[in-house]
Order: structure tokens, then C-alpha cells, then sequence
């Protein structure tokens, strides 16, 4: 700086360069390192004396789940195809239900979104680690981030913490250049690109459903109604999930959020639907 | 050793005698008569639970909080009948806990001393959603040595309407329209359910609006049904409430004393 003059470097392009500096570079990796427990004592073992299945009532952790979501290519002109993400809403913390409207389609910029299932807080928390990562990248890049490398970066960070006794088991899917895109992350450091995708504690009956039902070009209705279909089901079998349905179209031009509804409800229609009740009954 | 006599060993005595250091080393690592409750107790444990509960309950233009002042250890041991669980962190944030009061302190400072700065930087106070945001983070930083509390907040947001944040020990965070924390979480949700939510009544039911007065009584019912019932639960009311454009008003109330 010295020997400069303010003609050689006008304020502004020395505002700029400040700027620059500050911001332009790459982000550091989370230079944030969490407090830990005093040498010796073993963190996994720990939380879940405290905090798992022998804890106080109230102070278990929040989880439980079942989310999914898959691909479709429209199936008449008038469709608009892409995505189909849907989730049940439950939060227990052991056998306590804790919360029965938990939002577990969390953002990630404009075009994706992450499901949430396993810990509740971890979901929360690395989603948001995440999200400021791709707007920081799109804002540097001035270009939208993929979805691919989007869920690296989840996948990365995620592996750094391996063994801790992190619980997350995430859908990154949204669209961007490369079309529409689903990968499954979890804390294990698994990432994987699926067409049609479920996690979660009632994942297995949500598959039964997908995998029966699933096409590959079906119209928006069908698609919908598939989702709806397989939250429902697996609710009905699986404790650990229920409450409401949360539904997010992604299309190839926007996301859709479909207004809640309520599984117990959702139970009659498709039984209405079939003519039948949903459930066999043993002793006819 | 059925035929030893005391005057003919049948073994070689060095041998035996090693065997029973062995013997005793093994047993003294682990004592058969070590119940698994006495290994639990021995484990290191830094966290204490003092029980009592909380709730809160927001509306059109206001959010009241309340809390038991009854302070237990080990749900038996009555420490004080007037702890101090609802935290006013400024004109527009409560800060309501329960579980372990250490932490709760610590917790309260580290709010504190952010929303000092934040007054100090932006020369405005924090409003409720961004110290909603800082709590959930700042109880997720403990990942893995958490802090031992059910924390909610309740307040005024940006818009003027009531706002109550319920969160988990690690700092899952959610809005809600009304929500309780602690040992009587249990019981009082149940009540709020069907009184507020209204989730047990058929839907043409008249459904009466929430104002301040009627969610201030349900309040007071949840309490006084909660203390008859649960243990660490009783002896006042911390009742708190906040009305958007009007001070913060502080109450108690006297409850069961057993």
C-alpha cells in the first residue's frame, strides 16, 4: 500500500478488492469445531445413556420418519413431470409423540429440497450447513449449484463427523442442468443417485407401495396420488410415522407445495376409492 | 477337589496359588454381585435433573408462558419452592426451561451475552424469530456433550403476533401454536390438544376463539391438573405474559404445595 496514491487505486476498486478478499474466496471449510466431552469418556456411549432409551421421558432426541421420493416423466403434454417428494410428520421422542407437524421437507435454495429423517436436529442443522454453502457457491460461481454436487457436499461433511453417533438419513432431489435428480445421503457417508427413493423407519412400507405402482411417465394426479398413497400406507404400519402428509411437487419450472393432509383422513378416501376397506379383515 | 484332606495337596501349591490371583484379579475387574444399576450409577455423569414443567401458548397478539417454581433433585428432594425457570431475556423474548439448571444458566448467559451484542451492534434489540435461530444453534453446538434442557421461546415476532419455538435437547426447532416442556409434558399437552387444537372434537363443534383471558385459565387448569398428578411439579405458578405493544407482566399464582 505504500507508495500508492488515491489515483493509482480509486476507493471504489479498492472497496471491491476489500470485498474480494472478504468474500470471493473460497469458503473455508466449517473452521467451527463442536465442544466434546472430556477425554475418556466415549461419545456414543454417553448420549445414549443420557439421552437414548434409558433417558428421562423428555429428553430423548426427536426422530422417526418416513419420507420418499421419485422421478416421473409426464405422461400426456398437459403433465409437467419431475419430482415427487413426500413425508409423513411425526416427531417422537421415544414412545412420547413430540410433535405431530413437523415440517421434514427443509429447502435448499430455489430449485431443491432435502427430507429430513433420523435425528431431527442433525437434519436441521447440516441442511442449513448446506444451504448457506449453495448460496454462497451460486452467488461465487454465478451459476446454480447441482444437485450432485450439493449432495458431495452434504455427503462430506457428514463423513467428517462419522462414528460420532450422528443420525441423518437425507433425499437431496431437486432439478438443475442435468434434469431432475434424486440422491440419497446418509450419515454413514453413503450417497447414492436413485430414480425412486424412501428412508426412513416406515421406509419398507412406503417401498411396497412405490415398487408396485411406480411407473416411469405418469400424468401429475397419478404421481401425486402415489406419494399420498405410499405415506399413507406406511403410517398406517409403522408407528414411528404419521400425523400429516406434506407433498412438494418439483417441476422443471417450480416447486409446488401441496397444502398438508391429514393420513387418517387420506385412510378413508383410498378406501372409498377401492370400494373396500384397505385392510383385509382375518376372520372373513 | 472333593479328596483334599487339608494334609495332602493334590495340586502344586504355586499353581493353586496363582490360579487364585487370577481368580481375584478377574473378580475384582468385574464383581458379579456389580448390578447393572450400580454400574449406571458409577458412570460419569455431570447432568442432574430437576424437574418441573412448562408451557406456553401464543396468540393473535400475544404469548403467555408459564412455569411450576418448584426445584426437586432426583424428583424426590425438594431443593426450593421458588426457582426461577422463565428467563425475560428482553421486551419481546421469554426464554422458558426445564431440566438441568445448570446448563439452564449457562444457557441463559450465553443468550444473554449475544443479545447484548446484537443490542450493541445493530442498536436495536433482537427480535423473536432471530433468537429463536441463535437458541437451535447454540444448543446444537453441544452436539455431543448437549445441554441438559427442555428449552422453549416465547414471544412477540417481527409482525407483532405471538410466537412460541418448542426445541429438543439438541436444538430441533419448531414453531407451534402452543407447547410444554418438562417432567408434566406428558400431561398438559393432552389438555392444550383438545382445548386449543381442538383435536378431539367433531368438526362442526363451536369452536371458541383463543383470547388472552381464555388461554390465561388454560393455563392455570393445566397447572393445577398437572401438580395434582405429578410429583416435581407445584407450589407456584410463574405465570408471564406478553402482549405485543404492552410490557411484560409477571405473575404468581399459588398451586399444590405437596
Amino acid at each position: 500500500m505504500w507508495g500508492e496514491t488515491f489515483d493509482d487505486f480509486e476507493s471504489e476498486e479498492r472497496e471491491l478488492a476489500v470485498a474480494k478478499q472478504n468474500f470471493m474466496h473460497e469458503p473455508a471449510n466449517m473452521n467451527f469445531t463442536f465442544p466434546s466431552l472430556p477425554l475418556g469418556i466415549q461419545p456414543v456411549e454417553f448420549m445414549n445413556s443420557h439421552f437414548g432409551a434409558t433417558a428421562a421421558k423428555n429428553m430423548k432426541f426427536r426422530k422417526g420418519t418416513t419420507t420418499l421420493a421419485f422421478v416421473y416423466e409426464p405422461a400426456t403434454p398437459a403433465d409437467k413431470g419431475g419430482i415427487i417428494v413426500a413425508v409423513d410428520s411425526r416427531a417422537s421422542s421415544g414412545e412420547y409423540i413430540s410433535s405431530k407437524s413437523v415440517m421434514k421437507i427443509l429447502d435448499i435454495g430455489d430449485r431443491m429440497v432435502a427430507t429430513m429423517a433420523g435425528g431431527a436436529a442433525d437434519c436441521q442443522y447440516w441442511t442449513r450447513i448446506v444451504a448457506k454453502y449453495c448460496t454462497l457457491y451460486e452467488l461465487r460461481e454465478k451459476t446454480p449449484i447441482t444437485v450432485s454436487a450439493a449432495s458431495k457436499y452434504f455427503a462430506n461433511a457428514l463423513f467428517g463427523y462419522r462414528g460420532k453417533g450422528l443420525s441423518v438419513g437425507s433425499m437431496v432431489a431437486g432439478y438443475d442442468k442435468k434434469g431432475p435428480q434424486i440422491f440419497k445421503v446418509d450419515s454413514d457417508g453413503d450417497r447414492c443417485s436413485l430414480k425412486v427413493c424412501s428412508v426412513g423407519s416406515g421406509s419398507l412400507n412406503a417401498y411396497g407401495i412405490l415398487d408396485n405402482h411406480y411407473k416411469p411417465k405418469m400424468t401429475d394426479e397419478e404421481a401425486r396420488k402415489l406419494g399420498l398413497r405410499a405415506i399413507m400406507h406406511a403410517t398406517f404400519r409403522d408407528s414411528g410415522s404419521g400425523g400429516v402428509c406434506n407433498l412438494c411437487h418439483i417441476t422443471p419450472t417450480e416447486k409446488i407445495r401441496l397444502p398438508p393432509m391429514d393420513v387418517s383422513k387420506l385412510w378413508y378416501e383410498f378406501a372409498d376409492e377401492l370400494g373396500r376397506d384397505i385392510v383385509y379383515d382375518p376372520r372373513e | 477337589m472333593s479328596n483334599f484332606t487339608g494334609i495332602t495337596a493334590t495340586m502344586n501349591p504355586l499353581a493353586e496359588m496363582a490360579q487364585f490371583k487370577q481368580n481375584m484379579r478377574e473378580v475384582a475387574a468385574s464383581p458379579e454381585w456389580r448390578t447393572s444399576k450400580l454400574i449406571e450409577r458409577q458412570r460419569w455423569n455431570p447432568y442432574s435433573m430437576e424437574g418441573g414443567s412448562t408451557a406456553a401458548i401464543s396468540g393473535d397478539n400475544f404469548a403467555i408462558v408459564a412455569s411450576d417454581t418448584r426445584m426437586t433433585q432426583n424428583d424426590i428432594n425438594i431443593l426450593t419452592r421458588d426457582a426461577e425457570k422463565i428467563h425475560v431475556l428482553n421486551d419481546s423474548i421469554i426464554l422458558s426451561t426445564s431440566g438441568f439448571y445448570g446448563d439452564v444458566i449457562q444457557l441463559r448467559k450465553v443468550l444473554q451475552s449475544r443479545l447484548h451484542k446484537y443490542r450493541f451492534d445493530y442498536r436495536a434489540d433482537m427480535s423473536a424469530d432471530l433468537c429463536a435461530e441463535l437458541l437451535s444453534r447454540n444448543l446444537y453446538y453441544r452436539r455431543f456433550f448437549p445441554y441438559y434442557t427442555g428449552a422453549m421461546l416465547a414471544g412477540i415476532d417481527e409482525n407483532g403476533k405471538g410466537a412460541v419455538f418448542s426445541y429438543d435437547p439438541i436444538g430441533c426447532i419448531e414453531r407451534l401454536g402452543y407447547s410444554a416442556s418438562g417432567a408434566a409434558e406428558p400431561m398438559i399437552i393432552p389438555f392444550l390438544d383438545c382445548q386449543i387444537g381442538h383435536v378431539t372434537v367433531a368438526e362442526d363443534y363451536e369452536k371458541p376463539p383463543l383470547t388472552i383471558e381464555r388461554a390465561i385459565s388454560l393455563m392455570k387448569d393445566a397447572f393445577r391438573g398437572a401438580a395434582e398428578r405429578e410429583i416435581s411439579t407445584g407450589d407456584k405458578i410463574h405465570l408471564v405474559i406478553a402482549e405485543a405493544g404492552k410490557p411484560i407482566v409477571q405473575k404468581f399464582l399459588p398451586l399444590r404445595e405437596d
